[in-house]
């Protein structure tokens, strides 16, 4: 990892080379430059180039294809393959002329405005957007490691080669085996994510595995619509309520009498995971020791490494932002948008990012113009999610400016507990319908 | 002897894919006698537990309380054929019909019902008032069809006034233009093909564009 | 684009930012029913061109429970008379494409 001071002498470096400073092309057009090419920085890049086209965008992306991590869990059990969910930047170059650069950004000097990346190129931006998403700490879980990561017990938090490797140990399990999902601490990407993935597994392993478990170990107590998703697993996979949680809950939860196919354990019950033995295939937690077939361990995250390299990210490794525009609290004319921002009640989605990426277009639309962004920006994170391929419910919040922070209005945030099995089998219809409209409007 | 083994295949694909979450289309042609036949096993409807299902299973959100859409983007069910929205529910829950993405919440719905529930909601939508067109200039397919491309007239089963009924064919009067053209359009490309003897892919076939326009137009009563 | 004219008694002062709010709200609306209120092939509807009294009373109705949902119940009730009303102009603005 690159030091700040290494930066500045990156910077220093710059100074040699002919690139003219961004106030030479405020005459001329405007120049954007997005560092990441994922939900964020493709919401962004495509809505400013609509809003104002006489203002010239370009994406420095590693990437030449986007695997989009929203849905990603259906691979595991064989509902879709890999490859379905790669999206590429056709649209975004031809009918938004965005220009891509698949390339790796690795140096800034913010006083002069340019961006210097892996291949030598440098860009003059009059406003950077770092919408780089999240980087995993692996090695912040003891004897954990990306390495490991990469061959033993795959996070398959970011998608590719560990979701495939996730998805050949659940499928050649032995019968009878457990599958050990560590869930991450708060903050963190996709917060219904784990369970979701969990109770995805249950059902196969219903199938498929009959007499095989889904351990989900926890350092919190509660996560996102939890009611929603113990009350699922009851019905569904055997689960039994724990008391704390039965308010509420309607008259159809049943006591199982036989263990089920998934269990959570909080944190306050010894699920806080401590340490993994990978000569073991073990995790240990506060409640003791866990052997499992399949470990799943999704650590805790920060910033893209990006945001973190470039000096954006605060001491817990999230970057501190403007709430009307977006603007890093710590170098001018740099925004953070999506995972990597602090956007207090927001949480870590894609839906998030992109209505973020939209408001700061706007912003910086008007910006560049020289005038005042819009005060009272509005953003929204509605999101489907699946206990069971038939059992859906969402999260739903519109968010607004309130004192200065983003803060949900008031209104049922959730499914409710009593909703129907018909509204149940038409939310995993949608489902998949907006994970499919989504990234029609993210990158299309 | 036949006419039994017919009814044994469709009844076992009918409870197959009731119970398959993952339902492989059977894609199963109806015949005149297989249809006959499920009509002629649709359990007696109870027009007032199928105003109830209308709620309870959320028909109401896209087809309206009434049977009339509260936007224009669903078709209209208000007095339909019972026999026709029977086989439509039917039709979704067999995967026969499964034109494309809009009928994932069809077949997500009659997933979930029994023939009860189906003759229920069906005798309930032939009770209500259906739409009606107000009489204007018909095209020529309409009154004559083309012999020519071998389509016959439109009206001959579904009427001057679109009431259907007419072997079977449904109402479509009063019908939004764009749900009409998009099932012509489906019908055309073939990938609706849930009709018996594919007399409606036959029909539509050779339609140009502008026709299905007019027609939908026609047939709309510019709704 | 169409300016936006903003009809209902209850609303927002005329400046150009009572049109932005709006738009960027509409925006919001995107990743569901498509850029510009249009998506296609999906049991999600496109919006683009709804008469504006035909969305503010789909909104209330789905508010009120009058009409069944999934999530737009949710999302009618975080919205505000003023809000709904702003969306309904903007919507209507918008071209329908070949689908309406």
């Amino acid at each position: 990892m690159i030091s700040r001071r290494e930066f500045l002498s990156l910077a220093a470096a710059f100074s040699a080379t002919a690139v003219m400073p961004a106030g030479a092309y405020a005459a001329n057009r405007a120049k954007v430059v997005v560092i990441g090419g994922g939900v964020g920085g493709a919401t962004f890049a495509k809505y400013l180039r609509r809003k104002a086209p006489n203002v010239d965008v370009t994406i420095i992306e590693q990437n030449p294809i986007y695997i989009r991590p929203y849905g990603s869990s259906e691979v595991l059990t064989g509902h879709i393959d890999l490859s379905d969910l790669e999206v590429n930047y056709d649209a975004l170059r031809n009918r938004y002329g965005v220009k891509i650069a698949i390339d790796r950004a690795i140096g800034l000097d913010a006083d002069r405005q340019i961006v210097k990346t892996a291949s030598g190129t440098e860009y003059a931006y009059d406003r950077l957007v770092v919408s780089p998403g999240i980087e995993l700490s692996y090695d912040k879980v003891e004897g954990y490691s990306k390495e490991l990561a990469e061959t033993k017990a795959p996070s398959g938090w970011i998608p590719g080669s560990q979701t495939s490797l996730l998805r050949d140990q659940i499928q050649n399990m032995r019968q009878g085996g457990t599958m050990l999902i560590v869930a991450p601490p708060n903050p963190y990407r996709c917060p219904p994510g784990p369970y979701e993935r969990g109770a995805l597994v249950a059902e196969w392993m219903q199938k498929h595995n009959p007499t095989g478990k889904v351990i989900i170990t926890d350092p919190k107590n509660k996560f996102t619509a939890g009611n929603n998703f113990l009350l699922g697993w009851n019905r569904l996979y055997g689960y039994n309520i724990p008391m704390e949680f039965m308010e509420g809950m309607p008259d159809d939860v049943v006591e199982h009498t036989t263990p089920g196919m998934i269990d959570w354990i909080p944190g306050k019950d010894g699920g806080t995971p401590i340490s993994f033995d990978a000569a073991n295939m073990s995790i240990e937690t506060e409640g003791g020791n866990i052997k499992a077939d399949v470990i799943n361990i999704v650590p805790p995250m920060k910033a893209g490494k990006i945001a973190q390299q470039f000096g954006l990210t605060n001491e817990q490794g999230w970057c501190p932002v403007s709430r009307v525009t977006f603007e890093s609290q710590k170098i001018a004319n740099v925004h953070v948008l999506g995972d990597a921002s602090i956007a207090d009640a927001m949480p870590k989605s894609g839906f998030a990012a992109n209505t973020q990426a939209k408001v700061a277009a706007y912003a910086i639309a008007h910006l560049l113009a020289g005038e005042a962004p819009e005060q009272s920006p509005a953003f929204e994170n509605t999101c489907y999610a699946l206990a069971g391929t038939d059992y859906g419910f969402f999260v739903s919040a519109v968010y607004e400016l309130r004192d200065g922070k983003i803060a949900k209005k008031e209104a049922p945030g959730l499914q409710d507990l009593d909703a129907t099995e018909a509204q149940r089998r038409l939310s995993a219809v949608y489902q998949q319908a907006w994970m499919k409209s989504f990234t029609e409007d993210c990158f299309a | 002897m036949k006419k039994l083994i017919l009814s044994a295949v469709v009844a076992t694909t009918l409870v197959t894919n009731v119970l398959a979450n993952d339902a492989v289309t059977t894609n199963k042609e109806w015949t005149s006698s297989s249809l006959r036949e499920a009509q002629s096993n649709r359990p007696a409807g109870d027009a007032a537990r199928g105003a109830e299902l209308n709620e309870s299973l959320m028909c109401s959100s896209c087809h309206g309380k009434q049977g009339l859409p509260p936007t224009h983007r669903w078709p209209a069910v208000a007095g339909q054929l019972e026999s026709y929205t029977y086989k439509m529910l039917l039709d979704y829950q067999s995967g026969a019909r499964n034109e494309d993405n809009r009928a994932n919440i069809m077949t997500a719905v009659a997933n979930m019902m029994s023939t009860q529930d189906m003759a229920d909601v069906a005798a309930y939508y032939a009770s209500l008032t259906a739409p009606t067109l107000q009489q204007k200039a018909a095209p020529t397919l309409v009154t004559d069809g083309d012999k020519g491309r071998l389509i016959t007239a439109c009206a001959s089963c579904h009427g001057l006034s679109g009431q259907g009924g007419i072997k079977g064919t449904p109402a479509i009067a009063g019908q939004t233009s764009e749900t009409l053209k998009r099932a012509l359009e489906m019908y055309r490309s073939g990938d609706r093909d849930s009709d018996l003897y594919s007399v409606m892919r036959q029909a539509s076939q050779k339609l140009t564009n502008s026709e299905i326009d007019s027609l939908a137009d026609y047939y709309s009563g510019n709704n | 684009m169409k300016k936006v004219m903003i009809l209902s008694a209850l609303l927002l002062s005329s400046s150009a930012f009572a049109d932005e709010r709006a738009e960027i709200m509409a925006n919001n609306c995107a990743g569901c029913h498509g850029t510009d209120g249009i998506v296609e092939d999906s049991s999600l509807i496109s919006i683009a061109g709804l008469k504006a009294e035909v969305f503010i009373e789909t909104m209330q109705d789905f508010r009120n429970n009058e009409r069944s949902s999934t999530i737009m119940r949710n999302v009618a009730l975080a919205l505000s008379d003023d809000e709904i009303a702003a969306m309904a102009e903007y919507f209507e603005a918008l071209p329908t494409g070949e689908e309406k």
